[in-house]
């Protein structure tokens, strides 16, 4: 008995339907993770890092006196000098890319991408103050001498934005991560500016 | 002949010292106006900027100005008490005495803990607003305009229903100067909030020069960066310029007046290099117009 053409071709159909369905129903995790994005991931979990280093900040500053305005700013740096002590005790181990992690070439992405769409003149003028370039250091004093150079506004509107405590500086090439209350350097991120003639 | 030496350096050094009479400052110095005093990259210590506050303090003996907007780099260097004494309580003591007020936006040379510095009324904020009668003021961080900051700024501009919003901080959105030049990163942010919001006037320093903007978008900015430092001969007046004076450190006095804003620049010998006076810009004026300066505003 020839087969019905008609019915032959809804067999056909219905096995392709299947296998799809059983492998969909073997693979769920396949399909699942083309819907993750990886930068976002990243900056997720950077996001995530930074606010448990605020934690952090927030419970080393816990019992200190509080801040508050006086005629000179003696007690302010006492009170910080204090707090750095706290922080590098608390992070004694604490090295270049334990905050930033994967989310490094992203923010260096970014960052090129924001020199890239300035004219030369004011990539320059954007650098002209950065402090010259020192290998920086984790759980370092950013240096009382050195200039807290001006971050474009426009470029730190790309950036991910960072809790209170922590803030996004120039040394050089280097993209700093610092600490606001202890003036620590948290962490950097080398050669995330594209080189600039000074 | 030693004596006729003597005699000839005396009456030189009065002819060269600044005097600053009542009759020279050519505000209306009304009882109930605003007064105010502007200056920016002030503080370094040396004999200039002494200068300067010692001719504040002399105008201040005519013309009352209750408070000093410092437009950043107050302070230069090292940033210890003894530093806090020599580039800010020593040169002014005359004005903190006589009970003047300043208010001051950090610079790029200014140590962020500076903030908790009680003579600059901060307040221990970067950024903060204040008001005196119909005048609301907003200084800001310009090292550091995130999102947050930003997004105070908004809400701080749209919520003042004052007559006169004046916002101050260090880098200019408009410059002629050859050192650094406009902040064009600055104003792509901020001049759309500052039109949004109806802001009047803006307040600059960083370039070391006095430079009066035309009006941009309706708004009146001012680059007053020579209370200390100063880049003699940097001033490469362009389409922007209104005014301007290179020559010597300056600083400029203001006088709001209900509508009426009259404002001076002063230089190091107590010559007016600068001064002129505008009506306050209507709302929708200020939001989308281009409004001319008034005849006054030419430089003297």
């Amino acid at each position: 008995m020839l087969a019905n053409p008609a019915r032959l071709h809804l067999n056909r159909l219905l096995v392709i339907v299947g296998v799809m369905t059983a492998l969909a129903a073997a693979f769920p995790t396949s399909q699942a993770q083309e819907r993750v994005n990886p930068t976002a991931t990243a900056v997720k979990e950077f996001l995530d890092r930074a606010k448990a280093y605020v934690e952090l900040q927030k419970k080393e500053d816990g019992g200190l006196p509080p801040e508050k305005p006086g005629n000179t700013t003696s007690n302010v740096e006492i009170r910080q000098r204090a707090l750095t002590a706290r922080m590098r005790l608390a992070r004694p181990d604490a090295r270049q890319g334990d905050l930033f992690g994967s989310v490094a070439p992203v923010i260096r992405d970014i960052v090129v991408k924001d020199a890239q769409s300035r004219a030369p003149k004011d990539r320059k003028a954007a650098m002209k103050e950065v402090p010259p370039q020192n290998p920086p250091k984790v759980n370092a004093e950013y240096p009382a001498k050195a200039d807290l150079a001006t971050v474009p506004p426009l470029l730190l509107a790309n950036l991910p934005q960072l809790p209170e405590g922590l803030e996004y500086r120039f040394m050089g090439r280097y993209l700093i991560l610092r600490d606001t209350k202890a003036n620590l350097i948290a962490d950097f991120i080398p050669e995330a500016v594209p080189v600039v003639t000074r | 002949m030693h004596r006729r030496i003597f005699v000839q350096l005396v009456a030189g050094l009065f002819l060269a010292w600044p005097v600053v009479h009542a009759q020279d400052i050519t505000l209306a110095n009304k009882p109930d106006s605003v007064k105010f005093a502007a200056m920016g990259d002030n503080g370094t210590g040396d004999t200039p900027q002494y200068d300067i506050a010692n001719l504040m303090s002399k105008v201040h003996d005519t013309f009352k100005f209750e408070l000093v907007i410092m437009l950043g780099d107050n302070m230069y260097g090292s940033q210890n008490p003894n530093d806090f004494e020599r580039k800010f309580s020593t040169p002014y003591k005359a004005l903190l005495d006589g009970g003047v007020k300043f208010y001051a936006a950090l610079g790029n040379h200014d140590n962020q803990k500076n903030v908790f510095f009680k003579p600059w009324n901060m307040g221990g904020e970067r950024y903060y607003t204040f008001k005196k009668n119909n005048v609301r003021f907003f200084a800001l961080d310009s090292d550091y305009i995130d999102p947050k900051q930003k997004e105070w700024l908004e809400k701080q501009l749209s919520s003042s229903n004052d007559d006169w919003k004046i916002v101050f901080f260090h880098h200019p959105l408009y410059s002629s100067a050859g050192r650094h030049g406009s902040e064009v990163d600055l104003r792509v942010l901020l001049e759309p909030i500052f039109v949004k919001y109806g802001v009047n006037v803006v307040f600059s320093g960083h370039d070391h020069v006095y430079e009066r903007i035309k009006p941009q978008q309706g708004i009146y900015y001012f680059l007053s960066g020579a209370a200390g430092q100063l880049r003699r001969g940097d001033l490469q007046k362009s389409d922007l310029t209104a005014a301007g004076y290179d020559q010597d450190r300056s600083f400029m006095l203001i006088e709001i007046d209900k509508d009426d804003f009259l404002f001076e620049a002063i230089s190091r010998t107590g010559k007016a290099v600068d001064s002129g006076s505008f009506k306050r810009q209507k709302k929708d004026a200020a939001q989308s117009t281009q409004s001319k300066p008034s005849p006054q505003n030419s430089p003297r």
